[in-house]
């Protein structure tokens, strides 16, 4: 997990941490254990500690966690890791109910809570009759899980629908703890931004608790140079665009869940038997298993092509191969043993590369299939004449065809939101209209999908205050390029083939020329701005080109910026940071911390409540 | 919230809580999703003509659905009416009924047009 280390931040100190106080959490009980996991915990826990370090721990048996009698145990300790539902709850009740009493007096059973424990979960665990059954029950508060160098994800599903449909807050909760985790460990931020509610929430929270602990403060320079905390409601376009950056593509078609993905597996397979003449036996698996990836920087070629359009995506995938095949061939041209021996030192490095290659490959014809269809086009037409400004006001044929062919309902959503919000709401009969149409396409339960909609403001009739906003923000902020390069980009539109996220332009404006140019701007935004600074004692500031700069080398003039979004975030969001931060003349580098990432698809998902297939 | 209880498994049941949704939509005036209800209310009452007359599956579906399986029925006079009764827009219904058509192969029906 070396790749963890290697950004600005050195986020792997967040992984061990986590993994510390997972460990900590299990050594409390003494002698061989056995853990019954929450399914959806698995693919988190597996981003923290693999099989090999829980072992080490005398983990000795796994299990999902299912209704019904528990499997046959030998450990002396059983574990239940499990989140905080109820339904999960009553799980756990039918499986100690279904034990035998003479199993359950010989073993101990524990619960561990992630992330934190709850009275109603425990009390009902005491109304199932069980809850004496346990022999301590703890919680694993973690927070923050490093998915690459530069990002930092709390995984937290549905976060957006929490805060805005059921106004639980309990994400923002934990958003404003993991930002307390993140001070300990890399200091006080000095300067803290923020946009919209949930912003203000979290600051608000993060300066008490800082009050709490006022004299246990760590004694760290700070690295962190800046916070901005976007509120997801500030921007509610972006995640509905159609993101065309090759990981924001395979997120679209296949999902990346935890960083890991599935993609059916045949193409792999076809491939394999037909591959450039060279032996290729490794990844030969049944047909029938999902083919899965992780996805992350440990993977050279994966680094190049993951924020880049999908337009260039072969063009970098062909001087790749064409290095990769020259440094082959290098073979041949070794005429001392010394030189066959650097070559063969080489070969592991070359034959990771070379799978990784025809990995990355592969999924680009995926994504080619899609994106060489016709309606791919179309739909993106659709959208950039609708960030445009262009026919905002009447109901779309384009749109109206989708209904008629019963397209997935996501896409038409979509389409309908985007527009709605470009044209700053819609008139009362174009709007009635579309909901009709869907209505009576795809059946009368979607009206609660409406009201959600209507309830977080993605769908609103026009008129009030709150014309023209739209564009206000388009002008000023130059949300909409003409005639991009995708395959040499010069500015962050390129990642939605012509949009600017919204809440990537802010982070730009933030640092130069500052947000107080804009300020007409911010004031069409959801309120409030936040702008404060956060106090730090003398001795630890920053002195720029002094202390910090024998750590960072090179690096000391540039800011670090954590952006925060509450809500979510996209990959293209990401995409668009790290290449504002790698273009000239812009003198910050970012981490991203998110709830969770999303796309268009689970982000309606998600608010609809419904299958929306 | 009564619209919730869209998800209701007995017939007669869900009936009266779309009928008790629909009263609350009025009383809160939001005219179109009262008047969205009373559409699903009259569906529903298609259907379960159509399912006596048929002895298929109606109930469950969409509109859309419906007027797509009575024109594999041949029932075009049917699928008419409900297209009359439902105000459903032209260009979305000659779609569906060409590519059905053309599905089923009946270029004789198709010409008729």
């Amino acid at each position: 997990m070396s790749h963890l280390s290697s950004g600005r931040l050195n986020v792997h100190h967040m992984k061990e941490l986590a993994k510390h106080e997972l460990l900590e959490c299990l050594d409390k009980c003494v002698g061989s254990k056995a853990i019954v996991w929450d399914h959806e915990l698995v693919p988190i826990l597996g981003l923290v500690a693999d099989y090999l370090v829980l072992k080490e721990h005398q983990v000795i048996q796994m299990f999902e966690l299912r209704p019904g009698r528990l499997p046959a145990m030998t450990a002396k300790h059983v574990i239940y890791l499990t989140r905080t539902k109820l339904s999960l709850m009553d799980t756990i009740g039918d499986n100690m109910l279904n034990e035998d009493k003479k199993m359950v007096s010989n073993k101990e059973f524990h619960i561990i809570f992630v992330p934190r424990r709850s009275i109603l979960c425990e009390r009902k665990l005491q109304v199932l009759g069980v809850y004496g059954n346990f022999s301590t029950i703890s919680e694993y508060g973690v927070e923050l899980l490093a998915l690459d160098s530069d990002v930092l994800s709390m995984e937290w599903d549905n976060s957006f629908t929490e805060i805005y449909i059921d106004n639980d807050y309990t994400a923002l909760f934990h958003s404003a703890k993991a930002l307390m985790t993140l001070q300990t460990l890399y200091g006080v931020i000095p300067n803290v931004f923020g946009l919209g509610k949930s912003a203000k929430v979290v600051f608000d929270l993060m300066s008490k608790m800082r009050k709490e602990l006022s004299s246990t403060e760590p004694q760290i320079t700070p690295q962190i140079d800046e916070l901005l905390l976007i509120d997801r409601s500030v921007d509610l376009l972006t995640p509905l665009m159609t993101q065309t950056t090759y990981e924001g593509l395979l997120d679209e078609i296949f999902g990346i869940s935890h960083t890991t993905i599935k993609v059916p597996p045949e193409k792999f397979v076809h491939q394999n038997s037909s591959t450039d003449g060279q032996s290729c036996d490794e990844t030969v698996e049944a047909p029938t298993e999902a083919k899965q990836f992780h996805l992350n920087s440990s993977e050279e070629l994966f680094v190049k092509l993951r924020d880049i359009s999908y337009k260039s995506i072969g063009p970098t995938l062909r001087t790749s191969a064409k290095t990769l095949s020259q440094q082959f061939d290098e073979r041949h041209t070794a005429k001392t043993v010394r030189e066959i021996r650097q070559f063969v030192d080489k070969l592991p490095a070359l034959q990771t590369a070379r799978k990784s290659q025809s990995n990355h490959t592969s999924l680009a014809e995926l994504i080619k299939e899609v994106t060489d269809e016709e309606s791919f086009y179309e739909t993106i037409h659709t959208e950039q004449s609708f960030v445009n400004c262009e026919d905002t006001d009447k109901s779309n044929p384009y749109i109206e065809d989708c209904i008629a062919r019963v397209d997935p309902l996501v896409k038409i959503l979509r389409l309908i939101c985007i527009q709605c919000f470009t044209n700053n709401g819609l008139k009362s009969k174009v709007l009635e209209f579309y909901k009709r149409e869907v209505l009576q396409t795809y059946g009368y339960q979607h009206v609660l999908t409406f009201n959600n909609l209507e309830k977080v403001g993605l769908i609103r009739i026009s008129g009030g205050y709150s014309h023209r906003v739209y564009n206000v923000l388009r002008k000023t902020l130059r949300l909409t390029v003409r005639d991009i390069n995708e395959v040499n980009p010069t500015d962050i539109a390129y990642v939605h083939s012509g949009y600017a996220p919204l809440s990537v332009r802010l982070a730009q404006y933030l640092d130069h020329p500052g947000w107080r140019a804009i300020t007409d701007v911010l004031k069409t935004l959801p309120e409030p701005t936040i702008e404060e600074t956060q106090e730090i004692a003398a001795g630890l500031r920053k002195r720029r080109n002094s202390g910090a700069s024998i750590q960072t080398g090179l690096l000391d003039d540039q800011k670090l910026i954590v952006v925060f979004f509450l809500g979510g975030c996209t990959y293209t969001e990401i995409s668009g940071l790290r290449f504002l931060s790698q273009k000239e003349g812009f003198n910050a580098d970012f981490v991203i911390v998110t709830t969770n990432i999303i796309n268009g698809k689970t982000f309606l998902q998600s608010l609809s409540g419904q299958s929306l297939n | 919230w009564l619209s919730r209880s869209l998800n209701a498994q007995n017939l007669t049941q869900k009936q009266s809580y779309l009928q008790s949704a629909y009263d609350s939509y009025k009383k809160a005036r939001n005219e179109f999703n009262s008047s969205i209800i009373d559409e699903n209310l009259r569906l529903i009452k298609y259907q379960i003509k159509l399912e006596e007359k048929f002895h298929r599956q109606y109930l469950n579906l969409s509109l859309h659905q419906t007027i797509k399986q009575l024109i594999i029925d041949k029932e075009y006079k049917l699928s008419e009416e409900l297209k009359k009764e439902f105000k459903v827009g032209d260009r979305r219904y000659w779609w569906l009924k060409m590519t059905i058509l053309a599905e089923m192969s009946e270029f004789l029906e198709l010409e008729k047009f």
